[in-house]
């Protein structure tokens, strides 16, 4: 008798049980589903500041952010907006070169050459990062 | 006595076919899915789905096996390439030779096209030089590649010439993209900044950016309108003439800057369609 | 007696070195693969199970099944998060799965990965070509994922009878009609009305919604650039104040009327969630 339950004891213990789902039937999960996502409130770009200037411009990014910016209802066309683009700019390329780059980016925010960028399909936004100037001529070590 | 002697030819008769059953078909059809033959299989099977970055530890498990199969190594380099990795074919190309300048030839072809995949121009055109089993014209035809896709294009230039006469090969292989690169259409950023100085905009007509040319025309202009008309009624005491003069003032800078940023950019474009020829002909053609 | 116990050991003997004779074989290498996504290390996983797949062909194996191995690399995709191809796999393990039971789990699963993708037309359309399941289990799952669906798709009165079904006990039918009557209710700041208020002065929308820093701040502005503009009148001329000021005017003024059904909708949003987060947590402890 010990002999014959042994054996299927054994036997059985190699065959596998039918697959199990333990993440379907808890709903802990799907909680949070309609849960409202909260608007966006610290910029990263703001921060990292190397000198007064950077700061002041960074400031006055924040404030234009959260009480100006907020209260119109457009949208920039491009990834990052221009304000977030001129505080970039201005860290990479200094002051003057910086506040001209930030003009030019206002005047390509115009929406009507969707060829010349990619648009993020995250965002549903146009990529243009700011680069630092000499970047713009053909070096081997850019794409 | 009896009964254990009946127990024991039963139990018997139960236990030797039963450890027979079980044991044999494992021994008969040893099923050990690492070995060679099956790692090969698998391997093929990962290779022929593009699946390169599975495929790539079975490589490196069959190299592990059999370190003197070159068809595996090959294999594996171009799981590493095909998978976006040149970096780790190179590093593995140096690990499998000491001596990097008489490895075979096909593989110093895989070890060249990792090295210009990854941008080590320097590294690829000092191994082109070392490497003895390049033919004259391959060597040229290398070199010349590298000079291309290194923005290097003078030297390209003179190195066909020099040799085209010498090895009609070389004629025949870059005669469509010598003659495509010489064609390309170049807009000079100093022109286009100087054009953008005296006409506000028409820097980005010339680079071809009509678009947004004409949107900085207008906001230069009409911020220059608005602040003439401050300075006309109220003289040089004007708020608004100051504010929107600023303005049309940062907006005629950063179109001087936009155009020449402009005509880098469009040259980049331009050298980018070459470079892209010249790679997929020759590079990612294996 | 002795020798039944001497021969059952030796039996173990010879079954354990027949296993062990075959120690990388497909179905230990399944089990590796099962204890490495137990392990949380769902890549060598998925790369072990790949294996499995393919010498499935070449190594016929009884215990294991191809069901069985799409519907674990489907696991471990959800795993790594990528939901889509997550849901490919469990809908190729739903064509070879071999009972009844464990087809509904894959289609439920694949229901529930649709709807944390907000999927919801996918999922419902799952959930309409569906049989009810034999299971009360997956019964009850099914009821939940349909009411979620509706839910997503703003349908609150479907939602509501769905989630009413899911009541057992009479305080867990009172607990869940009182919970659905106040979900029904939940109409206050009306994103619309907001924004009427909002044409006629900037910031009432956003104060009627119950956000007064925004309120105040729309107020601010459009009030300052206002009267910028009179300013600009009483200095220059109306030509100047429409060149000059009525763009930036128009562009807060605009912005705060839709800023306002913005927030109305998001405050909506906000109760809503509220809510549904209770209707789940009692419709949870009823269950384990």
């Amino acid at each position: 008798m010990r002999l014959i339950c042994t054996i299927i004891i054994s036997l059985l213990s190699i065959f596998q049980g039918s697959p199990v789902f333990p993440q379907l039937y808890q709903t802990g999960d799907l909680k949070e589903l309609f849960t409202p996502p909260h608007p966006e409130t610290g910029f990263t770009t703001a921060k990292d500041n190397r000198n007064e200037i950077e700061l002041f411009l960074s400031g006055l990014f924040l404030v234009y952010k959260n009480f100006i910016s907020s209260q119109d209802g457009s949208h920039c066309t491009f990834s990052p907006s221009c304000s977030e683009y001129c505080v970039q700019s201005v860290k990479k390329n200094g002051l003057l070169i910086g506040l001209a780059d930030s003009f030019d980016r206002l005047t390509r925010c115009n929406g009507m050459s969707p060829e010349k960028y990619i648009r993020n399909p995250e965002t549903g936004l146009f990529d243009d990062v700011p680069e630092i100037f000499n970047r713009y001529i053909y070096k081997t070590d850019i794409q | 006595m009896n009964i254990y002697k009946y127990l024991l030819i039963s139990s018997l008769l139960l236990f030797l076919p039963s450890c027979f059953l079980t044991l044999m078909p494992s021994l008969l059809f040893a099923q050990d899915l690492y070995n060679n033959t099956n790692t090969l299989l698998y391997a093929n099977h990962l290779m022929r789905t593009h699946q390169y970055g599975l495929a790539i530890p079975e490589l490196e498990r069959l190299h592990f096996m059999n370190p003197a199969d070159d068809s595996v190594q090959y294999n594996l380099m171009r799981a590493y390439i095909k998978n976006g990795n040149p970096h780790a074919a190179v590093q593995r190309i140096e690990a499998f030779y000491c001596n990097i300048d008489s490895i075979p030839l096909p593989m110093a072809d895989f070890y060249l096209k990792s090295l210009l995949i990854s941008k080590e121009y320097g590294k690829a055109l000092d191994f082109i030089s070392l490497y003895g089993n390049f033919s004259g014209d391959e060597k040229i035809k290398n070199r010349i590649i590298t000079c291309f896709l290194s923005d290097a294009w003078k030297e390209a230039y003179t190195l066909y010439d020099f040799n085209r006469e010498k090895y009609p090969s070389i004629g025949r292989y870059f005669e469509n993209v010598i003659n495509d690169s010489k064609t390309i259409i170049k807009k000079s950023p100093f022109v286009a900044g100087m054009l953008s100085t005296f006409i506000p905009a028409s820097g980005k007509f010339y680079t071809g950016d009509w678009k947004d040319g004409l949107t900085g025309l207008i906001l230069t202009g009409g911020f220059a309108y608005q602040s003439y008309r401050g300075f006309h009624k109220k003289g040089a005491s004007s708020v608004l003439g100051w504010v929107f003069g600023s303005a049309s003032f940062a907006f005629y800078a950063g179109n001087i800057y936009g155009s020449v940023k402009s005509a880098r950019l469009f040259n980049n474009k331009q050298k980018k369609i070459i470079i892209d020829e010249v790679e997929h002909t020759f590079i990612k053609s294996f | 007696m002795k020798l039944n116990i001497l021969l059952s050991n030796l039996f173990n003997l010879f079954l354990f070195l027949a296993l062990s004779a075959r120690a990388q074989d497909l179905v230990s290498l399944v089990r590796f693969a099962d204890s490495r996504l137990d392990a949380n290390d769902p890549d060598e996983a998925f790369s072990s199970f790949n294996r499995a797949f393919f010498f499935l062909e070449v190594y016929p194996a009884t215990e294991i099944t191809k069901s069985y191995l799409l519907h674990r690399m489907g696991d471990c995709h959800f795993k790594t998060g990528k939901f889509g191809e997550a849901i490919r796999y469990y809908g190729l393990a739903v064509k070879s799965a071999g009972n009844d039971t464990v087809r509904n789990d894959l289609v439920l699963m694949k229901i529930k990965l649709y709807l944390l993708q907000k999927d919801f037309y996918f999922a419902l359309e799952e959930l309409l070509i569906m049989d009810t399941p034999p299971l009360p289990d997956q019964r009850k799952m099914k009821e939940i994922f349909s009411g979620i669906a509706w839910f997503g798709l703003e349908n609150f009165d479907s939602a509501g009878a769905y989630f009413n079904r899911l009541a057992e006990t009479d305080s867990q039918k009172v607990l869940l009609s009182d919970l659905l009557k106040r979900l029904r209710k939940i109409k206050h700041p009306n994103p619309n009305v907001a924004q009427i208020l909002s044409i006629f002065l900037p910031g009432l929308g956003q104060f009627y919604a119950g956000d007064l820093k925004n309120g105040l701040n729309s107020l601010i502005i459009t009030g300052g650039l206002f009267a910028l503009g009179i300013n600009v009148v009483l200095n220059y001329s109306w030509i100047d104040a429409i060149l000059a000021v009525m763009p930036w005017y128009q562009r807060y003024y605009l912005g705060g009327v839709q800023n306002a059904g913005n927030i109305a909708r998001y405050r909506l949003e906000e109760k809503r969630s509220r809510i549904y987060k209770e209707i789940m947590a009692a419709v949870d402890s009823k269950k384990h």
